[in-house]
């Protein structure tokens, strides 16, 4: 284990006497806690952090934030893995495992790195180029080059975490933790508004955090001055603060997704949560992002950002180096240079590349034993896995530099200052317009459509008194607006002389002869020759460069690298850059898990389970289930090794032999009161509902208003005005929704209600020859006999005890009887029935024997028959249809292509040779040796191997079905390479006078 | 209801009374419950008969909610808003043949369906200072006391799944859900609630 040789014994947030231990790419390091993963790499001496995306050029810490594009790593091993996290971003905790993603076989010996050797060979575009043909051989060269590209794995195993969603609510959001957003949240606060405040970092405090901390605000030390905020915000019961949270996308009606990184740990307690969060308002101070200048050389290991060698050494009390140069376009540089020195950072040089510095600046680089080169620029680094030396030249009034003198400075950190970037990311996905700002050449914040206030540096460049003000401001005309009475208090901190403006380069010229590469965007590794390959090849269009070379395109979304190549563009082509314009900033801000996103909804959570009141009976005795809409219905219940086809089959026999019994609770259930209720089903269904006698079932069959079958079912009268309809498990709310459609939209004068009540009732369905016998031994109070009981009849009264409904109604075709009672009782009313019921041979029966009963049968269901193309013509329905009332979809089902000659009808299939399977979705056809493509004159809808037939057997829609009977044709299953030769027959196989049923 | 008939809940076999992820019933930031017992009548009139408020209140002689989205409550008993001149009443089980034939007598002559849902719903009862992020986790409806105060109903939805929220009083909020889903909801808030710390009291009315 190494110790921690660029660590201050002294200085930082970071807590000494809390040392943890951690990995990465397999060796053991200690940091402290309050360090990120990237602070405790460079207090240990690791400066090779991982490799560039095309050429593999090897990388190191260049920020200390959330814009990283070169630290960016897989976390965690086995199933926990996660790719694409920015080591600048996380926190290090006990035991933490990393790797560098970008690399193959290790950092330090990456053979991609031939790449780079052949980088001229690899410019822009060069995939497009060259991997375009044979365009069948993408497949194998993409497999290539993501491997190649170290996009991250993810874990094989099922994630072990958990992930939550949560919708939340704000008047105010406020999105940030600097000044402007504690400001903000304060002003807001105090009205009593709900505020609900997100900071991606593990503290509040921003760009303060990265200070040294002798600064004042309102009287007090920086430090002080947050904590004191921080503490009245948390003691408002209204003002809630998410830390390690990012707001990663804005949409409509200013919903925010967060995402937040859980820092507890515990029994159920999430990974990360994913909240939509609607606000009435919201602040962004999201800060600024510092821009690196673009230099040659300027992506070895040991370049780095001024704002992140300050951080390092102010907040974690890391050296990123021994001996810097800072290389700036504007003053903000200085400050850091004092606090480089104070952190025992050897300061070589300040490079300056305007032509003239503010007196007491230069006066500062003089204190610190510096030399100050205005006017220069850094051309060129030297070194391989990390900085030695780096060249100096003088920039001369054409634009160009001069060869000599060359000043060559060692070093092995090179910190460079650009200006500054605005985190407008939110603000643009919320529509929000930017505009160019000449003087800090970036691009601010102009007006937005959605809620959105910005205050800090968002803004652009703001000192520390304009954050402070700003912030309470927006947070106070936020709360306002949100409908609360607000004051912005604004606290006082020290004047700042006001900054000269910066000395606009986009990309630092290379001395004549120099090809050293300038990299614009670190982590897809485009450099400016990418750029002018694009200029010249007519790329010019912002969203074209940005597609054509990849600018911007990474995990890190171009945040240290859009505006400059921008501003390379424009300079190129000879516009501002606010003339070349942006690419529109789109959600996630940062990469988002697939987990969170998933939340709970995985695995068995993939969709709500419904169950039925004997649920619990049917699991006891060994059902299999199956997913029937979101019902899980019993499929079938196995004896000893039985396959679902042979279960079935037994179950399916002893139906029509002796006696079963299926829970069919699941079918949709609607209660319809009123007066005019006959009158709303007789408008309803095709076949006549207002002479229903109280007391009697009758099926109806529901068009579409198109005349196409919608659904069909039992209903049965209870009383002049209630009904009870039966309407198909799947296929329930939406026949709900249409009644209420139809009665609203079409017929509000129709006095009528109604209502689900699919979960009210336990409902059993008992079939056989013996049925009868089953329901006699009961100890109940009905009468079951032909006479008391007729077919389509209806009984209340008590069986074993139980308040009982009993409809004489069946699906099977067999003497049948549906027993229903109130749900709570259904278990015990259908472990009574059973239990009397067992000695005469009742056994259950699942939905798989009832499947096989109705196409026995020759009944029609939704889905196969009624297919959404079927008319009630086609299905055999058609004289069921009413002559003498009109019903929704009587007109549109005389459309002449819904009553043509040779339209599809239902029939029956048998095998010629009486044994061979039929397969439900084989095409039927006249001759199977027809040249392709086939005329196809219909296929087969529901197949069974009809155990109670003797043959196997199927339903189908076949042209002209009905006038064909007795002909032989073929059943064609392409897929199984299978032919059979059938003879149509009637879709009744079973009792097609019905003597059974009404026996 | 016959003497001796016993109703078996939804959560049969998988109510487990105790503490989840808490060392004391003080310490757990949730409480939950199933509630057995309820009688839950629905009723409603045409949406356009503008005196059905008053004729059913005046027929169960209680006052029903005015406007939407809220009840009315007392003696054990509470009328919830659900829809257009559409409420529940939920009440002990022994009142339910009481309030049917009320309603039945008292709107006589004007349209009304009145339907007995006791048994097609099951009725959680949850409360405890982690309430409202625990059902954040489940529906998009602000239950901040500012925008759902106690008295507030929302038809909605709950796990994916149509419920009832009612706030009953302060940080106590009932749940109805359908029979067939009281199952699936049950599980999803023994999980999403666990790292609250749960005590999941006795059934009770």
């Amino acid at each position: 284990m190494s110790k921690q040789s660029y660590r201050n014994s002294y200085g930082g947030l970071v807590d000494r006497s809390q040392p943890l231990n951690f990995t990465f790419n397999g060796k053991s390091y200690l940091g402290y806690e309050g360090d990120t993963l990237a602070s405790a790499l460079l207090a240990n001496g690791v400066r090779l952090v991982g490799r560039s995306f095309k050429y593999h050029r090897p990388r190191g810490i260049m920020t200390a934030g959330p814009e990283e594009p070169n630290a960016v790593v897989q976390v965690a091993i086995g199933p926990r893995t996660e790719p694409n996290i920015r080591a600048t971003e996380l926190p290090l905790s006990e035991g933490l495992v990393a790797r560098s993603q970008n690399c193959w076989p290790s950092v330090g010996f990456d053979v991609g790195e031939v790449n780079n050797l052949l980088s001229r060979f690899f410019p822009a575009g060069f995939y497009y180029k060259t991997f375009m043909w044979p365009a069948s051989m993408w497949m194998t060269y993409e497999h290539q080059i993501r491997r190649l590209a170290g996009m991250g794995e993810s874990g094989r195993d099922p994630d072990p975490d958990h992930y939550d969603h949560h919708y939340s609510f704000a008047d105010v959001l406020v999105v940030g933790g600097g000044p402007a957003a504690l400001t903000a949240a304060l002003s807001a606060g105090r009205s009593g508004a709900r505020v609900v405040l997100v900071e991606q970092d593990t503290r509040l405090g921003g760009a303060l955090l990265s200070e040294n901390g002798t600064r004042q605000i309102d009287g007090k030390l920086v430090l002080e001055w947050l904590a004191s905020v921080e503490a009245e915000l948390t003691a408002m019961p209204e003002v809630r603060i998410l830390k390690r949270t990012s707001a990663f996308g804005y949409y409509d009606n200013n919903m925010v997704t967060l995402l937040q990184h859980e820092t507890k740990q515990g029994p159920g307690v999430p990974r990360q949560r994913l909240h939509h969060i609607r606000t009435k308002q919201t602040v962004l101070a999201s800060g600024a992002i510092e821009r690196p200048l673009v230099y040659g050389g300027n992506d070895r290991p040991g370049n780095m950002l001024v704002s992140a060698g300050r951080t390092y050494a102010n907040r974690f009390g890391v050296k990123a180096g021994k001996r810097a140069v800072i290389f700036t376009n504007n003053d903000s540089a200085y400050q850091a240079a004092k606090d480089l020195v104070a952190a025992g950072i050897e300061l070589a040089a300040v490079v300056d590349l305007r032509e003239k510095v503010r007196g007491d600046l230069a006066a500062v680089v003089a204190d610190l034993g510096a030399q100050l080169f205005v006017g220069h620029v850094v051309t060129n680094t030297h070194g391989r896995t990390g900085i030695w030396g780096i060249d100096v030249r003088r920039l001369l009034d054409d634009g160009t530099v001069e060869a000599r003198p060359l000043h060559q400075i060692s070093c092995d950190l090179l910190l460079s200052s650009g200006g500054w970037n605005p985190t407008v990311h939110l603000y643009s996905h919320a529509q929000g317009k930017l505009r160019y700002d000449e003087r800090l050449t970036t691009f601010v914040p102009d007006h937005c459509p959605l809620a959105i206030r910005t205050a800090g540096s968002v803004n652009g460049f703001a000192d520390l008194q304009s954050c402070l003000k700003e912030g309470a401001v927006a947070g106070a005309d936020a709360a306002k607006d949100a409908g609360f009475e607000a004051e912005a208090q604004v606290f006082k901190t020290g004047s700042e002389p006001e900054e000269a403006p910066l000395g606009e380069m986009w990309s630092v010229p290379l001395p004549a002869g120099s090809h050293t590469k300038r990299f614009v965007d670190h982590q897809d590794d485009v450099a400016v020759s990418d750029v002018e390959l694009a200029a010249r090849e007519n790329y010019v269009s912002v969203e074209h460069l940005k597609r054509y070379t990849t600018l911007g395109m990474g995990t890190d979304q171009g945040k240290t690298s859009n505006i400059n190549g921008l501003g390379i563009m424009g300079e190129i082509s000879g516009r501002s850059p606010g003339e070349v314009g942006t690419t529109t900033f789109r959600p996630p801000y940062a990469p988002v898990t697939m987990g969170a996103v998933a939340g709970r909804e995985v695995g068995p959570h993939l969709a709500p389970k419904r169950r039925t009141p004997m649920y619990n009976w049917h699991e006891a005795r060994g059902a299999k289930f199956v997913e029937s809409g979101q019902w899980y219905r019993a499929q079938y219940y196995p004896q000893g090794g039985e396959t679902l086809a042979e279960a079935a089959r037994r179950e399916a026999t002893h139906v029509r032999e002796s006696v079963g019994m299926c829970d069919v609770s699941t079918l949709g259930k609607i209660d319809i009161q009123g007066k005019d209720a006959a009158d709303f089903l007789n408008r309803l269904y095709v076949n006549g509902f207002a002479k229903l006698p109280v007391g009697k079932c009758r099926y109806g069959l529901m068009l579409r208003e198109d005349g196409i079958v919608y659904d069909d079912g039992t209903s049965i009268r209870f009383a002049e005005d209630h009904f009870l309809m039966s309407a198909t498990t799947a296929n329930a709310a939406r026949v709900l929704q249409e009644l209420e459609y139809a009665h609203q939209v079409y017929w509000p004068e129709l006095d009528v209600s109604m209502s689900s009540v699919t979960d009210l009732w336990a409902s059993m369905s008992i079939a056989g020859p013996k049925a009868r016998e089953v329901l006699q031994a009961l100890e109940c109070d009905i009468d079951f006999s032909g006479e008391g009981l007729p077919f389509m009849g209806h009984a209340a009264g008590t069986i074993e005890g139980i308040p009982a409904q009993v409809f004489r109604i069946s699906f099977s075709g067999e003497l049948g009887f549906e027993l229903a009672c109130e749900a709570d009782y259904g278990e015990a009313l259908w472990a009574a029935v059973m239990a009397k019921g067992e000695p005469l041979g009742l056994k259950p029966y699942g939905t798989e024997a009832l499947g096989t009963l109705r196409i026995e049968m020759g009944h029609v269901v939704i889905g196969p028959e009624i297919s959404g193309n079927t008319t009630a013509d086609d299905l055999g329905f058609g004289k069921m249809c009413s002559t003498k009332k009109p019903y929704i979809g009587h007109r549109l089902k005389e459309r002449p292509g819904l009553v043509q000659e040779g339209r599809e009808q239902l029939v029956g299939l048998q095998p010629v040779d009486g044994t061979t399977r039929l397969r439900a979705g084989a095409q039927l056809v006249t001759d199977p040796k027809q040249p392709i493509p086939m005329d196809t004159q219909g296929y087969v809808c529901s197949a069974t191997s009809g155990p109670n037939i003797g043959t196997p057997s199927a339903t189908a829609l076949l042209r002209s079905g009905r006038a064909r009977m007795g002909e032989e044709i073929w059943a064609l299953s392409p897929l199984h390479d299978e032919a059979v030769k059938v003879r149509v027959v009637s879709q009744h196989f079973i009792d097609p006078e019905g003597v059974r049923v009404r026996a | 209801m016959p003497e001796g008939l016993q109703r078996k809940s939804a959560l049969e076999g998988h109510y487990n009374e105790g503490l989840v992820n808490a060392a004391s019933k003080e310490a757990a930031g949730l409480g939950v419950s199933e509630r057995r017992g309820l009688a839950i009548i629905q009723f409603e009139g045409r949406r356009d008969d503008g005196d059905f408020r008053e004729a059913a209140g005046k027929a169960l002689s209680v006052s029903l909610p005015e406007g939407t989205c809220g009840s009315s409550s007392g003696d054990g008993r509470s009328f919830l808003w659900t829809g257009p001149n559409r409420y529940q009443a939920i009440v002990a089980e022994s009142e339910g043949p009481a309030i049917k034939a009320a309603l039945s007598d008292g709107l006589q002559g004007r349209h009304r369906s009145i339907i007995d849902l006791s048994q097609a719903r099951t009725v959680f009862r949850v409360s405890g200072p982690a309430l409202r992020d625990f059902l954040s986790k489940g529906t998009s409806i602000d239950l901040h006391p500012r925008a759902f105060p106690v008295g507030s109903v929302v038809v909605t939805q709950l796990a994916h799944v149509g419920g009832t929220i009612h706030h009953v009083s302060e940080d106590v909020f009932d749940i109805y859900v359908f029979r067939s889903f009281g199952r699936h909801v049950w599980e999803w808030m023994l999980e999403v609630g666990e790292e609250y710390g749960m005590v999941i009291e006795a059934p009770g009315n």
